[in-house]
């Protein structure tokens, strides 16, 4: 019977793959004519999901962890 | 320190969250802390101080897994009404990346848990506190030394009415 979670959550947040997702940069379209994100697409958005945002809070704080073992 | 399952034996009886008035625990009310956001926002806010740190260290030192310890401080927190069981289990990742943050800082081994359950096996954490403990002990004999002489110095002359004196 599993009674601590916590080692499959650490392991399940992957965050390397996460770094990989965010260092993605969409190219902004400014100009008038340009496809606007709907609606659907914006609420889909990984930033909505608290998982991701608790990934790069993870993610700052284990570039810090990196910089000590260095 | 490992992890083994073990039956809960301690566990509610039937009918035992009816004992009490619904909504007179904490967790049985809105929570303080309603999202992911602002749960980390206490946490990150709880876990930087110094008091906290140093507990966390003492914890480390023993051997125990950060992962337990995480476990542990959410659990903790959802019996106070901190935040809900769902928001716990989202920020244990979060809490365990923060204490390996101190441990790393404070420059300790430390056990975090994430490697498989090996039974019957004490972790390198411990061992290696024993062997600095052993270290540090066989480092200072000459205090040692020092401290048993003065012992015998301190020895009490005998006071009774057949004693030799001195």
């Amino acid at each position: 019977m599993l009674t601590n979670p916590a080692r499959q959550l650490y392991l399940n947040m992957d965050i390397e793959k996460l770094e990989e997702d965010s260092s993605k940069s969409n190219t902004a379209t400014s100009s008038l004519l340009a496809p606007r994100k709907k609606m659907k697409e914006h609420s889909s958005s990984s930033s909505n999901n608290p998982a991701f945002r608790i990934g790069q809070h993870m993610l700052v704080i284990r570039k810090q962890r990196e910089n000590l073992n260095v | 320190m490992s992890e083994v399952a073990q039956p809960l034996l301690d566990g509610p009886i039937p009918g035992m969250s009816m004992t009490a008035e619904l909504g007179s625990r904490p967790w049985q009310s809105p929570p303080q802390y309603a999202t992911v956001d602002d749960a980390v926002e206490y946490y990150l806010s709880r876990m930087s101080s110094e008091e906290f740190s140093e507990q966390l260290i003492d914890v480390m030192e023993m051997g125990i897994p950060l992962t337990t310890i995480a476990n542990t401080i959410q659990m903790a927190s959802v019996m106070e009404g901190k935040h809900t069981v769902d928001v716990g289990m989202l920020v244990i990742p979060l809490l365990v990346e923060m204490m390996m943050l101190i441990g790393d800082s404070a420059d300790i081994k430390y056990d975090d848990g994430l490697t498989e359950v090996k039974e019957n096996k004490t972790s390198e954490a411990v061992l290696d506190n024993v062997r600095r403990k052993l270290k540090e002990q066989l480092s200072s004999p000459k205090e040692k030394e020092t401290e048993a002489e003065e012992k015998k110095e301190q020895v009490e002359e005998p006071s009774g009415l057949m004693a030799r004196r001195m």
